[in-house]
């Protein structure tokens, strides 16, 4: 055969076969066939299997939708069907939601001081059929320990478990013994959509605290390699336990584990602000002991409350005795400039990504300049996001773009003021730049973007992506800026909020991202 | 009445009342776009062969006067919408596999939703209670699955064999 030759193409030719017909018309199709004749269509082809596959899901949704979801719209939006259905059906991936008994009909109040008494639920809970296929478990809402004990145990073939707080508050800890799940890889123990208010009225504290060092007790995970927590919101004293346990669970997983994210995301309790004392030195000191000993290579860290000064300081302590991660996000509110430093500089080798915000503040809380030879030595580093203390653009000048890497593709800045050169530097100057967010970076005298800059970026036709929010320096012609395509020219200009929004379209040229107007209450705030 | 010339992928022009053709949203957009005033305009369908074309507007012809579908309800799945074929619409798509096919994709070509949901209602209903094997041979597919995969899909598909 002549390589090369169009004659010999692989276009399908032959008139007969069904698989002339393109995705956007078979799709229709299948979606017309009853639920079995699709489930055996996926054995016709490949094709065939990866269209069915994608229009099943091969997902299951039981219970109700929860309204303490964890934040993944598909499952806000999702058909939750009657719990009974688990146990007709071979899946693998099942979401279990709120299970309650369907029967009965009371106000939400009501079910809310009730959900945890036996008599909401049915008396008895279907095992999967087919448990050796489920792979990945999520459980959403409130459930009773015999559910939990009856639906987890035979999973063997897990994969991923993910456990919201409002199933593990509800839980007997004397029946969470169950087997090694020698496949599972990702543990996700979460609850950040919770108010702390809805919280406390109906569940208790101790007993998720109780329940999580359990989980954690546990030895039964042995090829763990990403863990995601998040600290129960009220630790009260057992803020201290929970941060044990939690080191002496990654030091079990040493071996295997390579993901870790942690958040603590609500106001737990407050802490004195003289962390220093013996006790304080002493956590520090085992955190980085306990580091040490685990290579991780992705580590997010989030500490949002301005009061999480030791759970902060700890954790800031566990992220720096690390030194070979590609990809660090560290989010804590007080992020001093010597961490980004030590991090940077341990991880210079490896480093892919950096992710650091709420950062720099003085002893005072003013925001320092930004050193960004810290990022110089990083020769891999391709996406970096900073972000500053919102409304804080007192101190000019903190970030030195001529010292980051020109091996960067995406750069988000936020909050951080920044010098028009340096803008220009960033937008025009480094040959892999495909992506940058820029917000509030200032908008007047030396500071933001220059309207010849933008008018630089879309002659360039470099960068996919770019935003700019509230940075323009200059005005923008009132009718825009043309884009420069001689076919169709389009004129781009900021938009509402003061944003410029571009993307490189198809031919090459940048048009304004397409967004749904805003609703009119919102645009009357405007003015 | 205004009138539009249609030229098919073999070169043949048709001459059709723009009433009839309104159903296609493509035909729409075209005439719209090109302001035809003059009747001796042609609206060019690559991808239309003469035969499927006179089968689109005998359809048309015969669903002008339809009432226009209640915008999609995206809510609404398909089948619910259109549970019934009319004795017209199944005399009319009584026709060979490949011309089904060149139908299909003419409807879709000219975005004609009611001729394109009554050919995947035949397809489907060709479909259904036919094993893998009977529909790659009734649809001339062929089995690129290695016999593992088939093996492990049918493992995946137990559950679903029984009752």
């Amino acid at each position: 055969m002549d390589i090369g030759s169009s004659d010999d193409d692989d276009v399908i030719t032959d008139a007969t076969t069904l698989d002339r017909l393109p995705l956007e018309v078979l799709e229709p199709i299948v979606k017309l066939l009853p639920y079995k004749d699709m489930v055996k269509a996926t054995e016709v082809s490949i094709r065939w299997h990866q269209i069915v596959d994608e229009l099943l899901g091969r997902k299951l949704f039981v219970g109700r939708a929860c309204q303490f979801t964890p934040d993944d719209e598909e499952r806000y939006r999702h058909n939750y069907v009657p719990i009974t259905n688990m146990g007709k059906l071979g899946v693998n991936t099942c979401y279990v939601g709120e299970v309650v008994d369907n029967t009965k009909s009371m106000s939400s109040l009501v079910y809310y001081w009730t959900k945890l008494k036996d008599t909401l639920f049915g008396p008895t809970l279907p095992k999967f059929k087919y448990p050796h296929l489920l792979k990945h478990i999520f459980f959403d809402g409130p459930l009773l320990s015999r559910y939990f004990d009856s639906i987890v145990r035979p999973l063997q073939n897990l994969e991923r478990l993910d456990i919201h707080w409002s199933a593990l508050c509800s839980l007997n800890p004397a029946n969470m013994d169950f087997p090694p799940f020698n496949r599972l890889e990702t543990l996700n123990i979460w609850g950040h959509k919770l108010t702390q208010g809805l919280f406390t009225q109906f569940y208790s504290s101790s007993q998720i605290v109780g329940n999580l060092l359990v989980l954690l007790a546990h030895n039964q995970f042995p090829s763990l390699h990403n863990l995601a927590m998040e600290y129960p919101f009220d630790l009260k004293e057992n803020a201290s336990k929970v941060t044990d346990s939690l080191l002496e669970f990654l030091i079990k997983h040493q071996k295997t584990i390579t993901k870790f994210k942690l958040c603590v995301n609500l106001f737990i309790t407050e802490e004195p602000n003289d962390w220093d004392s013996a006790e304080d030195r002493n956590w520090v000191s085992k955190a980085k002991a306990a580091s040490k000993l685990i290579k991780l290579k992705q580590m997010d860290l989030n500490i949002c409350s301005i009061y999480k000064v030791r759970l902060a300081k700890i954790w800031n302590a566990f992220v720096e005795a690390q030194n070979s991660l590609d990809s660090v996000s560290v989010m804590t509110f007080r992020l001093e400039q010597n961490v980004m430093r030590r991090i940077c500089e341990q991880n210079f080798k490896t480093l892919v990504s950096i992710g650091l915000t709420r950062l720099v503040l003085s002893e005072e809380g003013r925001s320092l300049p930004i050193d960004c030879t810290v990022f110089e030595t990083c020769s891999l580093l391709k996406s970096l996001f900073l972000e500053g203390i919102p409304a804080n653009t007192v101190d000019p000048g903190i970030i030195n773009v001529f010292k980051l890497p020109k091996t960067l593709e995406k750069v988000e800045l936020g909050s951080l003021p920044m010098y028009i050169q340096d803008s220009r530097r960033l937008l025009t100057e480094f040959p892999n730049m495909r992506n940058v967010f820029l917000g509030d970076i200032g908008h007047q005298g030396d500071f933001g973007v220059e309207v010849e800059t933008i008018k630089q970026v879309i002659r360039d036709r470099k960068i996919t992506f770019i935003t700019l929010y509230g940075c323009v320096n200059g005005a923008i012609p009132e009718d825009g800026i043309p884009n420069g395509n001689p076919d169709n020219e389009v004129r781009i200009n900021v938009r509402y909020y003061g944003m410029l929004e571009l993307k490189l379209n198809p031919q090459g040229y940048y048009e304004p991202i397409p967004r749904e107007p805003l609703p009119d209450m919102f645009v009357d705030d405007l003015d | 009445m205004p009138f539009v010339n249609l030229e098919s992928s073999d070169g043949d022009l048709v001459k059709v009342d723009v009433d009839v053709i309104k159903c296609s949203v493509t035909i729409n957009a075209l005439i719209e776009h090109l302001g035809l005033e003059d009747d001796n305009e042609v609206v060019p369908l690559q991808n239309v062969g003469t035969e499927t074309l006179h089968k689109v507007l005998a359809w048309a012809k015969h669903h002008k006067d339809d009432l226009p579908s209640v915008d999609d309800d995206e809510d609404d799945p398909p089948r619910e919408r259109r549970t019934d074929i009319t004795t017209w619409d199944a005399n009319f798509i009584k026709m060979e596999q490949i011309q089904l096919f060149d139908l299909i994709l003419a409807a879709n070509y000219l975005d004609i939703s009611g001729l394109l949901d009554l050919g995947c209602k035949i397809v489907a209903d060709m479909i259904k209670g036919k094993t893998a094997d009977e529909i790659r041979t009734m649809f001339n597919i062929v089995n690129d699955l290695t016999p593992q995969e088939q093996e492990q899909i049918r493992k995946e598909n137990e559950w679903c064999e029984e009752k």
